[in-house]
């Protein structure tokens, strides 16, 4: 029973980076019709930049995860002016192609740059677990899920209880109605893709505090995402904060059980069973 | 006030609007009358910047405004009060009247929905109710009272009377002139229910096919042969 629990807490804050990680992704193809397959990569670039940071600026690691945060955000600004600007008007599958392009040029110019190295953002946290009631943890691990959880509320208060939340869900529900009542979409469209980028970066760097960075680390990522995504039902953050955490015990429950080989199978075997039973995910309205 | 000047307007590839002028002055309420698909949402789509003309100008208080952005014309004073109501169904009542005043200052916002919501008893038992369960009739409250809250000097209404009760529209077209003749709002109408809005409207013009084939004063227009075989069905 130990056991049990102990694989269900670690699905707990595996999933709360899943969630993390969806957000965003659910967020800006709900708003915005972007098939965002670079998502991945805003996440691989948190694990790069704090790394980063960390090296080269000597910055401790709490400081790391806000500067790594902020430049991811800042990134997420750059790349919606840049690029996704250009897609709002556009079939969604060129979206996909052109992200598919954006992925594949953003790991080559980090590989170029940085090298195929693994490495592991240094943390300050002593590797000797905790026991917390019978059951095994790392500082770390608790501390993000202290993180993740912290940031999901911030989102929910920033989207149910701000002027600027009411206008993104305005601007999801009816756009044009939205802007004729003098809410910038632009605006939206673009703090949307940022905070999703941010989001991103920030799983990026608390998985990569504990999981290895590597230029290519986003694909898989990004998969994962989308899944998570087609659980909770696309465009709908509330699905994705439970179909995040879903996956991760999922994921966590079948590694400690069944075979931890075939532990990226598991979601997808969760998404074919939405996917037949509740074809428009678990969520199924789009929602903020 | 306002004044379009031969505009042209096209979705993607087909032309909707084939060169329409027409001019509405302070404190006119002005009726833009026509039959489905003659373009009449068009022509207000396209005065409050969700669609730019090809050709053509309009200009509001002088100043060409067929390049701006929606939400830069919103700012003006032209505020539009959609086609099929189109409140935000999963805010509610109050969230969609606080929204409805996102140009004003804070304080603003709060001293206007209390006018709506003494205006619109209704809209105050409903406050914290979303939007999209409530009744048609109701939902056109809201969206008229959403469309009242910025302040507007110039207000554009598209088919208010749709989808409602003989009872309902008559309380709505009342809404509509006191909004005019009240508060001094300048008012473009646009109606399918011609009866209805020629019987406010102090002029009118008649779209057909993306052109006017007729303008005049709402008295002359009721008297009008053509006027009342086509839409008047006498
Ligand atoms: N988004 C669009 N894309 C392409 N064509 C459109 C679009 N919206 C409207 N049209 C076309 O433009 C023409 C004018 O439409 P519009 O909505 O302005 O008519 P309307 O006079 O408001 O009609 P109704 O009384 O039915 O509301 C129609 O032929 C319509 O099919
Ligand atoms: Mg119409």
């Amino acid at each position: 029973m130990l056991e049990f629990f102990q694989q269900l807490a670690n699905g707990l804050i595996i999933g709360s980076t899943y969630a993390l990680l969806t957000i965003g992704l659910t967020m800006v193809f709900g708003l915005m019709q972007i098939l965002n397959y670079a998502h991945g990569e805003f996440y691989m670039l948190g694990g790069v930049v704090a790394f980063w940071v960390t090296q080269a600026l000597h910055l401790n690691f709490f400081l790391s995860i806000i500067v790594t945060v902020a430049i991811c955000f800042m990134l997420g600004l750059v790349f919606e002016r840049i690029l996704m600007r250009r897609l709002y008007e556009v079939p969604i599958v060129t979206t996909a192609i052109v992200t598919v392009g954006l992925s594949i040029f953003l790991q080559n110019s980090v590989f170029m740059l940085w090298g195929n190295v693994p490495r592991t953002i240094p943390t300050p946290f002593p590797l000797k677990p905790l026991t917390i009631g019978g059951l095994t943890f790392t500082s770390l691990r608790i501390f993000v899920l202290i993180v993740t959880i912290a940031v999901i509320v911030f989102t929910q208060i920033i989207i149910h209880r701000t002027k600027l939340g009411r206008a993104m869900r305005a601007t999801f529900q009816d756009k044009d109605v939205a802007a004729m009542t003098g809410i910038s979409i632009r605006k939206i469209y673009a703090l949307t893709f940022a905070y999703g980028s941010a989001l991103a970066g920030l799983a990026g760097v608390l998985c990569g505090s504990y999981l290895t960075i590597s230029p290519f680390m986003g694909s898989s990522v990004t998969t994962k995402a989308w899944a998570i995504a087609i659980v909770g039902g696309i465009g709908n953050i509330p699905g994705a904060i439970f179909g995040g955490f879903l996956l991760g015990v999922v994921e966590s429950l079948g590694a400690g059980y069944l075979s931890a080989a075939y532990k990226d199978a598991y979601s997808f075997i969760i998404v074919i069973l939405v996917l037949v039973f509740r074809p428009n995910g678990l969520f199924s309205k789009k929602e903020l | 006030m306002l004044e379009i000047k031969d505009i042209k307007v096209a979705y993607k590839r087909t032309q909707v609007i084939y060169g329409l002028s027409l001019h509405v002055d302070e404190g006119e309420l002005v009726a833009l009358i026509g039959a489905n698909g003659a373009g009449k949402s068009t022509t207000l789509r396209t005065i409050s910047g969700l669609l730019h003309p090809s050709a053509g100008s309009i200009q509001y208080r002088g100043a060409d405004i067929h390049k701006l952005l929606p939400e830069q014309i919103v700012r003006l004073g032209i505020a539009h009060c959609p086609e099929g109501r189109r409140v935000w169904p999963k805010l509610t009542v109050e969230e969609n009247l606080s929204l409805g005043g996102y140009i004003l200052p804070k304080q603003r916002v709060l001293e206007k929905m209390e006018s709506m919501y003494a205006h619109f008893p209704i809209l105050k038992d409903r406050r914290s109710q979303l939007a999209g369960s409530m009744s048609g009739g109701e939902q056109q409250m809201l969206a008229i009272a959403r469309t009242l809250m910025c302040q507007p000097s110039f207000m554009l209404f598209d088919e208010p009377s749709l989808g409602l009760a003989p009872r309902i529209v008559e309380q709505v077209m009342d809404i509509i002139a006191n909004i005019n003749k009240k508060e001094n709002v300048t008012v473009l109408l646009v109606e399918q229910n011609a009866n209805m809005a020629l019987s406010i409207a102090d002029r009118a013009y008649v779209i057909e096919s993306g052109q006017l084939t007729l303008e005049g004063k709402a008295a002359d227009l009721r008297q009008d042969d053509y006027v009342r075989k086509a839409y008047l069905g006498k």
